[in-house]
């Protein structure tokens, strides 16, 4: 009867084993139908709701289910007519005539009451997009297709606010009790794709809207699904697994080489749209360490930070340091800045000459008492910035300054750095380690520098100079392109000197694909097809035919080669993206389309599954109970 | 003079526990594994070739060779003296938690058991709660609240998982309170403190220390496991950071074994070492579990 | 008798009455001692402006006296609203519900599965205790009792890519399209393996340990001594006395140690990427989603105190002796 104990143990591990391999060798992934999977392993989706979202992926999930009035090109100084097919500008005026043709996905045709009430509601102080538009000051419909917006800057309006703000309809949202809560789903718009699925936490799934008005835009797929994983290396594995055929925002770098290594995949650095930095709290009536406050202190804390050495330790060749406010991509960005040197003995130096004399413990202590001592907070889910704070406390170390890293996650960083005293918000941190992702035609990002951004909760810095918040109405108000930027460059080099930031490098992360699967998208968008800006991806990712899956091979060789050359050299400049040639341009064919199983949901199935897996348990259990009566 | 004679009481009960406890060969064992790490991480400066914190983005995720016997982190650190640094904070966490959690708990037990009636009722109840509660999910809670101090995450830890000594001890004193003995002193007039701190305590040091094991081993489980899930101190050099990082950064995928087996097999290591301790101390007071 | 075990269902369920009282109240406090304001950290929208902040604190009831808010809870609770998720702008019940069902489909499994081989090494080691077989039984059931759930999972995850090419994410391929039941349950399978063995084998050690200390304690009670001395045959002797008397006090063990079932599945669903309550946790505390975090936290509190109330039910009902206790 032991021995049949025994047997059962030993037949229940081998049973395991068996399961576990036999499942292993079966493949069942039909991919039959027409549809392109694009996992996300960044910040997860949060809402529809075009006004309160926050979150990279929902805003790109929904870029071509909303249109706006103008799009963006890659460039983003050109703009491409969306709703509105022409338009005119003055100096203050902008008028849009929108086409007429255009229906929301419900069929109630586009109209500029539309086009006025999602102004209106971009408007509101609670929407996410009050910051763009707080340039218009008044909006006139001429007729049904006719609208015209009297704006402090025509430029600026095109680049922050015609190109941002979604259309929405008026006759479905004017019934939202209270839009700022409004979850909207299914989302009604006028794009090219529609919504038709979502599973919070899991996917969404985008259809092609075969009415689009603008027929060159219609989608070479007929679905679309973007897949949500917890983090970038769920995702990485899915991919490699064959469970959808891209990664965005990024693949990690620990993976990198093996996604290379593997023929099926093509891996590409993307022009960089997002950067970190370190923020020193410098405000004048802030609760942090006031020693940060004399502008000769952050210049030594400056000179003993390795911005090189740091882009190295985080990214391994997919991070360029930086001196400037935003990454190379931006059309403000000024090239003239370089970082500041690091160099221990200067630092020193600086420390000793402003007074700040080393302590007994060797902590230098400024002229009037307060030590050096200092808190570095920094954002707990990206590992590799716990890692960089560290290094810095390092280095700081040896010119005599102590500095605390305290990792957490973004809301608590939040709330210790806009502290509210007496209701009143100020700054109650020391340093914070961040990033910034910066549209590439929007110069909204010189603004967290205005004096009054402590109060609105976004300047982590407390920089507070009139000459920078006069120079930044200038350039909300400057009629031309050149203008805007002469101001910008003046600005960053304000910033650049007065060191309310110390950029530490912008990323120009990994993403891959599968290219047997997917072609016919660009590379070169910023922040890659896949990283949430391209709203192009979507309208032409097409699927390879399976037949000439030969010369999607070829382009991969050169792809790879390319991608690998380009890990050697680092050289910081917009040009600097890799492109893998896209020539495999095969049509797409809808290849068998497997039936899905007629009305009956996952959730049911898996209930029936587990049913069974419990009843197969239950007999196991119950076989060995009374097989050992018989037995003996 | 009461303090020197129960000094001595103590070192006399450890040398009567001894004389059972070496016989019992798993728990010896046990004992070794424990001191072995204790060494470990005394001596951990002069094992250990590289500073712990000492990074380079050349030697990035290296596989074990000759220089790096474990091989590299993601940022060129020296993963050999990583697991050898990482032994201090699991030992600490483990002793000094399991130190609040079984003060907490003998308190409770004997508190509970001594007086009975309506506060024993009551601390029972209490003691249920958190014996069913779901431990892992609050700590996690207070922790990422209270912020992730190493100090902060040992008191939680022990202030969670006290309620399985005050079980086991309340349990013992209700037997040794109707000892002959005791009963007698009570007669005498003895005062409650004295019968409890001098004549039911001394009894229930086997069950104690047991749990003292129990516990240690769960706080390190515990640590390891919040500070996996992202809840911990940073800057902490421990078994679990090591295995944090080679989560988080994506290394286990791609298959960095030398950066994800080494702390585990540790962890494991020390817990299975005080796992035996405490179930053999376990078994010298239930004599019916002796009888191996 | 009957009045005595009335008395004892109505003591037990006082005492779950209480328990779930407790959690609430803890519940509501722990999450009011937060930094920041939830106003805030709902809307995260820097622009509010103050008026509009009482407006919104106004509107979720956030301006009333700290004891007005915790009734307010309470009766909200009771109504099954458990407020608005942070994070998904969507109420906690309608997030939580559907990640409770494939949460159980990987904790019922993997715990009945556990909880039968528990018992039967448990039955081996006590049986034989003292020989090599019990005390090998003894060393695996402690080794994997110190497994560190995450741990082993990430060793799973290891095998997979070197070996087994399992996928390690997920609860099936999201968008596969299938084409049979065969294939949509094959799919499942395979993304159900890996985890289901990690979490078996943690809460087998657990088991395991339980169940033979409990046996032990059975096998040296009289009646098995005198029926040793009759010269039953081992099965019977294990089958009818052993098993049949241990069976109750394990399974209120078990019903205790539910709490470990549940830092099992946590564990191993933040590893393995299963879209359950346990991975909901672990991106709520990303995200800090707070509101979801408390209705993660009711939510499997509650069901364990229940699952210990008709534990403790049941005990009552079927041995006679723990009424008089």
């Amino acid at each position: 009867m032991k021995k049949i104990i025994e047997k059962f143990l030993i037949t229940s591990i081998f049973v395991m084993i068996i399961v576990s391999t036999f499942l292993s060798m079966i493949n069942v992934y039909s991919q039959a139908e027409n549809i392109v999977k694009i996992g996300w392993g960044g910040t997860s989706f949060d809402t529809f709701n075009p006004f309160t979202t926050y979150a990279q992926v929902s805003g790109w999930a929904t870029s071509d289910v909303y249109d706006t009035l103008v799009r963006f090109d890659k460039t983003y100084t050109k703009f491409i007519p969306d709703l509105a097919e022409s338009w005119e500008m003055n100096s203050t005026h902008v008028v849009f005539h929108l086409v007429k043709n255009a229906t929301f996905h419900d069929g109630v045709p586009v109209t500029a009451y539309d086009v006025n009430y999602s102004f209106y509601l971009a408007s509101q102080p609670w929407s996410r997009l009050s910051p763009n538009v707080e340039g218009v000051e008044k909006i006139d419909i001429i007729d049904n297709y006719t609208i015209a917006f009297k704006v402090k800057s025509p430029i600026i309006f095109m680049f922050m606010a015609a190109t941002a703000v979604p259309i929405v309809p008026m006759h479905i949202w004017e019934k939202v009790s209270d839009p700022s809560t409004y979850p909207d789903y299914p989302p009604i718009g006028s794009g090219p794709f529609k919504v038709v699925d979502y599973r919070e936490g899991q996917y969404i799934l985008l259809q092609k809207n075969p009415s689009f008005f603008r027929r060159d835009w219609i989608p070479n797929v007929d679905k679309i699904m973007i897949v949500f994983y917890s983090d970038v290396t769920s995702a990485s594995n899915a991919l490699r697994a064959g469970d959808i055929d891209a990664v965005g925002p990024y693949v990690p770098v620990a993976v990198v080489n093996d996604l290379m290594n593997d023929p099926r995949f093509a891996v590409f650095k993307v022009r960089p749209v997002l950067y970190f930095y370190m923020a020193f709290n410098m405000y004048p009536e802030g609760k942090g360490n006031p020693t940060l406050r004399d502008p000769v202190v952050r210049r030594a804390l400056a000179h003993a930070v390795n911005v090189s050495y740091l882009a190295e330790l985080a990214w391994h060749g997919y991070a360029q340091p930086l001196a400037t406010v935003m990454p190379t991509t931006n059309i403000f960005y000024d090239p003239n800045l370089k970082p500041y040197e690091f160099n221990l003995t200067l630092a020193n130096q600086l420390l000793d000459q402003a007074g700040y004399k080393r302590g007994p413990d060797g902590i230098r202590v400024s002229p009037n008492g307060t030590p050096m001592k200092y808190t570095i907070l920094v954002p707990s889910n990206m590992p590799e910035l716990v890692r960089v704070g560290q290094q810095i406390a390092l280095w700081w170390s040896q010119i005599g300054v102590s500095a605390d890293v305290k990792a957490m996650d973004t809301g608590s960083m939040a709330s210790i750095i806009w502290t509210k005293v007496d209701n009143k918000t100020t700054l109650g941190h020391d340093i914070d380690i961040w990033d910034w992702f910066v549209t590439p035609g929007d110069p909204t990002i010189l603004s967290v520098f205005l004096s009054n951004q402590v109060i609105m909760g976004t300047s982590d810095s407390g920089y507070v100079n009139p000459e920078y918040d006069s120079l930044y109405q200038k350039m909300l108000e400057a009629k031309d392109l050149d203008t805007v930027k002469e101001i910008a460059w003046k600005m960053q080099e304000m910033l650049y000197r007065d060191l309310p930031y110390l950029p530490l490098y912008q990323v120009t992360a990994p993403q891959a694909y599968n290219k047997n699967r997917i072609t016919g998208f660009d590379l070169d968008w910023p922040g890659g097809p896949f990283g949430g800006y391209d709203w192009t991806v979507f309208l032409k990712i097409k699927i390879v035919s399976p037949t000439t899956s030969a010369p999607a091979t070829t382009t991969t060789t050169t792809g790879l080669t390319t991608t690998t050359s380009f890990t050697a050299t680092t050289p910081v400049s917009a040009s600097a993206t890799p492109i893998i040639s896209t020539s495999a341009t095969q049509v797409a064919t809808t290849t068998t389309t497997a039936a899905a199983l007629p009305g009956i949901s996952v959730e049911t199935s898996l209930i029936i599954a587990i049913i069974i897996i419990v009843i197969i348990v239950l007999g196991v259990v119950i076989w060995a109970t009374t097989r050992r009566g018989k037995a003996s | 003079m009461i303090l020197g004679s129960s000094v001595k009481k103590f070192f006399k009960d450890i040398r009567e526990l001894w004389i059972i406890y070496k016989n019992n060969r798993l728990g010896v064992a046990g004992l070794f594994i424990v001191l072995f790490f204790i060494t470990i991480a005394l001596l951990a400066p002069f094992i250990s070739r590289y500073s712990p914190e000492q990074t380079d983005p050349s030697a990035y995720l290296e596989p074990p060779s000759f220089q790096h016997w474990f091989g590299t982190n993601e940022v060129g650190q020296d993963l050999f003296s990583l697991n050898v640094y990482g032994a201090r904070i699991s030992l600490l966490v483990g002793f000094s938690a399991a130190l609040i959690a079984v003060f907490i708990g003998s308190l409770i037990g004997l508190v509970s058991g001594y007086y009975g009636g309506l506060l024993d009722e009551i601390l029972m109840r209490i003691t249920d709660f958190f014996l069913v509660v779901p431990p892992i999910i609050l700590m996690i809670i207070i922790g990422s609240i209270l912020g992730s101090s190493l100090m902060n995450v040992i008191i939680v830890i022990g202030i969670l998982s006290w309620s399985p000594t005050a079980r086991v001890v309340r349990s013992m004193v209700l037997s040794i309170k109707e000892w002959p003995y005791v009963e007698a002193i009570k007669a005498l007039g003895g005062s409650d403190k004295r019968i409890i701190f001098r004549h039911i305590l001394p009894n229930t040091t086997s069950v104690i220390y047991a749990n003292m094991a129990l516990s240690a081993s769960n706080a390190i489980f515990s640590h390891a496991a919040m500070v996996f899930l992202g809840v911990g101190d940073v800057n902490d050099l421990s078994w679990g950071m090591i295995l944090h990082y080679a989560f988080a950064s994506g290394a286990l995928s791609s298959g960095c074994w030398w950066y994800f087996v080494p702390p585990g097999i540790f962890i494991v290591l020390l817990i299975f070492g005080f796992v035996l301790i405490g179930f053999s101390l376990e078994e010298l007071f239930n004599p019916k579990l002796r009888k191996i | 008798m009957s009045s005595r075990y009335s008395r004892y269902v109505v003591r037990r369920f006082l005492g779950a009455i209480i328990a779930v009282f407790a959690i609430l109240t803890i519940n509501f406090f722990i999450f009011r001692i937060l930094p920041g304001n939830p106003i805030e950290l709902l809307f995260r929208n820097p622009r509010l402006t103050d008026e509009q902040i009482r407006a919104l604190e106004a509107q979720f009831g956030l301006d009333k006296p700290l004891i007005d808010q915790y009734f307010i809870y309470l009766i909200n609770v009771f109504q099954g609203n458990l407020g608005l998720s942070f994070f998904y702008r969507q109420p906690v019940t309608s997030v939580l519900m559907p990640r409770m069902i494939n949460s159980l489909i990987l904790v019922l499994p993997s715990t009945l599965a556990a909880i039968a081989l528990g018992i039967v090494a448990g039955l081996i080691s006590a049986w034989r205790r003292g020989s090599k077989t019990d005390v090998s039984i003894l060393l695996i059931g402690m080794s994997l009792y110190s497994l560190p759930t995450f741990w082993l999972g990430g060793i799973f995850i290891l095998l997979s890519i070197y070996y087994l090419h399992l996928p390690v994410s997920g609860m099936l391929t999201y968008g596969a399209v299938y084409s049979s039941w065969t294939d949509l349950l094959i799919d499942f399978l395979r993304h159900f393996i890996l985890p289901f063995i990690t979490l078996t084998l943690v809460m087998f050690g657990e088991f395991m340990i339980i169940m033979r200390n409990t046996l032990i304690d059975v096998l040296t009670e009289d009646y098995v001594t005198v029926a040793i001395a009759k010269g039953l045959s081992q099965t019977k002797i294990l089958r009818d006395y052993a098993l049949r008397n241990a069976m109750l006090p394990t399974i209120s063990i078990i019903a205790i140690n539910l709490g470990l079932v549940v830092a099992g599945a946590v564990l191993t669903e933040t590893v393995f990427s299963w879209p359950g309550v346990g991975r909901l946790i672990y991106d709520a505390i990303l995200n800090r989603d707070y509101p979801i975090l408390q209705g993660a936290f009711l939510f499997i509190t509650i069901s364990v105190v229940i699952a210990n109330l008709i534990a403790d039910l049941l005990y009552g009902l079927l041995d006679p002796r723990v009424r008089y206790g």
